[in-house]
């Protein structure tokens, strides 16, 4: 194990944390809220610890699998406990094993919260809760590689750790540029959901916000009655960014690089598009009592299932009033989750597919027990 | 640059490594789903499992948009497949290797026909620099350029020596050879000397020249070349052939050893002056009956590298030859340098040192009209290779009567496949590839030698 090289990058991670802590400094002093200087605290030490850990560079580069994930593991470690103690620091957030739990809640994306009293918090609390959902959506170290020099060293396996689908794939040669065109997508598209927000007449703090747990697939919001609260238009608008976040992003990838066909052959977008369209289209039909048109059943079948495939957790009305039968798809296309590649969470369409191909297969041998057959996803054997 | 590598043998990963190392997007290629996880995991690229001859497979991997691909996959017939639909698909370079000696003798058609920017044999690259090794002391320093076929050699002239306070002019009289004097250092200045320029000792001069003609050179100016009068050959595959090829064109006498007896009666066949034997190659016995202990090089061949250490161990211990060692695969360098193996070759780095070596002159001429650019003196002189497309004024003129710059000098001209070395009379013709060495650096042109 090459300790001295897993220092150096801890020292980065830190340092990046340093920054994000200080973004939110900033979002404090606009509103004048005392409760930054914890995080300003946060943020001098990670910066003191990070310089203190990079000021010697390695020197031997070597860096293998192992340490690839020891790096993320810690890395995540480090990210959650520093991005706890300031909610403990000024109070907000007294016990620190609730504090963590939020900060871990929000760097995973989970969405899970213990506030009882969202609205008693400071703006301060509230964007570094919702932008813990944005760093974690595409992970703290994709971005170091946008942003580090290359190294060569270090990289492929970093993200092969980091990385939640089945397998890696690149969309350009240098891993640099990879991690620098996912950012670009993945800031694109929040600074345009946040647009599409800000127009729809959302305060700016609720859209950024908003934005971010949409983003990150996380679901903070903050309000105690979530998106519950907006008009129909940011619901929709909500809706269908949830849905996008949930896509593969090889698929925008293609999109940019001209390629439209190629996208929309994607065979996991498509899987992806088609379970939403179903369990929309079911649900809708079985709520329809309850609500006063179709089209209001419609939209918050639509809502409930972009925010729970994707395991967003945004939520608009109350689900556990529904009937068992709506309970019961939501509760199958939580576990099924969004495209691997993307933001979202679950077990992921393309594994899912997998799956139910070899279940296929073994089913085939069943019957001819001589057949030989070779699973297929993407148009490549698996 | 974007650069695609076919193939992800012993070169195409050896490639990969310098190549992505000096800083250009490469995207490897190989039907070995293994072979292509285990590169793109170790290096910083992008894989592709697939045919490098399919189209669909090399639109895959960017081809639109690539600079260079290069094929090194073990089969010629695929290399120069891939290479012929990247151009038509890209209109990228491409650099093939191909190592059939029967599409060897047709390179020049092939290359033209595909419009392949180069073409390398790893065994024949390998074969000429063991070749240099055997032909040349250490004092000369052996340097190439325009795609290897130009061989530019740098001495230091002692005192005493025949051609100081020779003028340049003078020198051709004087040894009697065609060889061109392209670049003299003295005092750490590099000039490029023209006909009165008078030479002195301790001046360390460059001169063009071909293998014989370079040969029979140092010989006349006296300059002890230590070329060797005999040699060993240990294994007989088709490096050991080029190989004895280039020992017997200039006279040294090659005994090779082969286990193989079809091959035997194959290699005398094709070498009607060497001295083909047939024996095994491990043979203590056969090695001393063929006088190792007397032997001026003995040249390690064999196909398996350990087999090659132990030869030249052997070799070592008994005799005073000049000692070279093939090794191909084993890659314990710090080991192998370690051991008395006199001169190692490691056929791979070869291979890859001549394509990145292609890299970094194509690199040097993007956004101008020079084919190629090669930096030599510690960067002070440039040779450039242009090609001749339309007619100008510096087309069909003879050269005495072009008005060229200060420090510049047309060294090579090649028409029609035939390399020139030029003389005043000579005039470039449309057509032509000239190498034009000069201090005066960033040519764009070749209108720009014009003073």
């Amino acid at each position: 194990m090459n300790t001295p090289m897993i220092r150096y990058l801890l020292g980065r991670v830190l340092q990046f944390q340093a920054g994000f802590l200080g973004l939110t400094v900033a979002v404090g002093l606009i509103y004048r809220e005392n409760e930054c200087w914890s995080f300003a605290a946060a943020a001098l030490v990670c910066l003191l610890v990070g310089t203190l850990f990079v000021r010697k560079k390695p020197q031997d580069m070597s860096f293998y699998a192992k340490e690839g994930y020891m790096v993320v593991a810690l890395s995540w470690i480090l990210l959650s406990i520093t991005g706890a103690v300031p909610y403990v620091l000024n109070g907000e957030i007294p016990r620190f094993e609730d504090a963590l739990f939020e900060v871990v809640s929000g760097f995973t994306t989970t969405g899970a919260s213990i506030l009882v009293n969202v609205e008693a918090m400071s703006h301060v609390g509230l964007f570094w809760r919702s932008f813990t959902h944005w760093v974690g959506g595409m992970g703290v170290l994709v971005f170091m590689l946008a942003i580090m020099p290359a190294t060569g060293g270090p990289g492929m396996f970093l993200m092969q750790a980091e990385s939640p689908g089945p397998s890696v794939g690149k969309l350009v040669p240098r891993l640099k540029g990879t991690a620098k065109m996912l950012y670009g997508m993945y800031i694109s598209f929040t600074l345009l959901e946040l647009a599409v927000l800000l127009v729809l007449g959302l305060p700016f703090f609720d859209a950024i916000t908003t934005a971010f747990g949409t983003a990150g697939t996380g679901g903070f919001a903050i309000t105690s009655a979530s998106m519950g609260g907006y008009s129909t238009a940011i619901q929709a608008t909500v809706t269908v960014f949830m849905i996008l976040f949930g896509v593969n992003f090889n698929v925008y990838f293609l999109m940019w690089i001209r390629k439209p066909k190629d996208a929309f052959r994607c065979e996991e977008m498509r899987c992806y598009l088609t379970i939403i369209a179903a369990a929309v289209l079911l649900i809708t039909f079985n709520i329809m009592g309850g609500f006063e048109s179709f089209f209001e059943a419609f939209h918050h079948a639509a809502f409930q299932v972009g925010s729970v495939i994707t395991t967003t957790g945004f939520a608009t009305v109350d689900f556990n009033q529904w009937p068992e039968f709506s309970k019961t798809i939501l509760v199958i296309i939580m576990f099924v989750g969004a495209c691997a590649g993307s933001t979202g969470g679950g077990i992921k369409v393309s594994r899912i597919m997998i799956m139910f191909r070899t279940i296929g297969k073994e089913l085939d041998c069943i019957i001819h027990p001589r057949t030989v057959k070779k699973i297929r996803f993407e148009g490549r054997e698996v | 640059m974007q650069i695609i590598i076919v193939g992800c043998g012993n070169v195409g990963v050896t490639l990969t490594e310098h190549l992505s190392g000096e800083g250009h997007d490469i995207t490897v290629i190989d039907q070995n789903a293994k072979k292509v996880q285990r590169v793109s995991s170790r290096y910083d690229v992008k894989g592709i499992i697939g045919n490098g001859a399919s189209y669909m497979t090399l639109i895959e991997a960017g081809i639109e948009t690539a600079d260079l691909l290069i094929a090194a996959t073990g089969m010629d017939e695929q290399n120069l497949l891939a290479c012929l639909f990247a151009r038509k698909a890209g209109g990228c370079q491409t650099i093939a290797r191909v190592r059939d000696p029967e599409y060897i003798k047709e390179i020049d058609f092939i290359k033209e026909e595909l419009g392949l920017s180069m073409t390398i044999n790893p065994e024949y690259a390998a074969a000429t620099e063991i070749a240099r090794l055997l032909r040349f002391p250490s004092a000369i320093e052996i340097d190439t350029f325009a795609k290897g076929k130009i061989e530019l050699l740098k001495f230091k002239l002692e005192a005493g020596n025949r051609l100081c306070k020779t003028q340049l002019k003078g020198i051709h009289g004087l040894v009697q050879c065609d060889v061109l004097v392209c670049a003299v250092e003295r005092g750490g200045d590099v000039v490029i000397p023209d006909g009165n320029f008078m030479l002195e000792a301790g001046d360390v001069v460059s001169i063009v020249a071909s293998p014989s003609n370079a040969a029979k050179f140092f010989q006349r100016i006296g300059v002890e070349t230590n070329q060797v009068k005999d040699a060993i050959l240990v294994g007989g595959d088709s490096l050991s052939y080029y190989l004895a090829q280039q020992l017997c064109d200039m006279g040294i006498e090659v005994t090779i050893l082969e286990k193989n007896f079809a091959r035997c009666e194959q290699l005398s066949e094709l070498l009607p002056k060497a001295r083909v034997i047939n024996g095994d190659e491990i043979d203590r016995e056969l090695l001393l009956e063929l006088d190792v202990r007397s032997t001026e090089a003995f040249v390690a061949l064999t196909a398996l590298d350990e087999e090659n250490i132990m030869l030249s161990l052997f070799a070592k211990r008994h005799s005073k030859a000049k000692i070279v060692t093939k090794v191909n695969k084993i890659s314990f360098d710090e080991i192998v340098d370690n051991m008395e193996l006199g001169s190692v070759i490691y056929p791979k780095y070869l291979t890859s040192e001549y394509i990145v070596r292609y890299v970094r002159a194509m690199q040097n001429s993007i956004g101008s009209n020079v084919e190629t650019m090669y930096k030599m003196f510690g960067d002070r002189v440039e040779a450039l290779e242009f090609q001749i497309r339309e007619d100008s004024s510096v087309v069909n003129i003879p050269l005495q009567e072009l008005n060229l710059k200060q420090n510049l000098l047309i060294c090579s001209i090649n028409h029609q496949g035939k390399i020139i070395t030029p003389r005043g009379q000579d005039r470039m013709q449309v057509g032509d590839t000239v190498v034009v060495v000069t201090t005066n650096i960033g040519l764009r042109d070749v209108k720009d030698i014009l003073g």
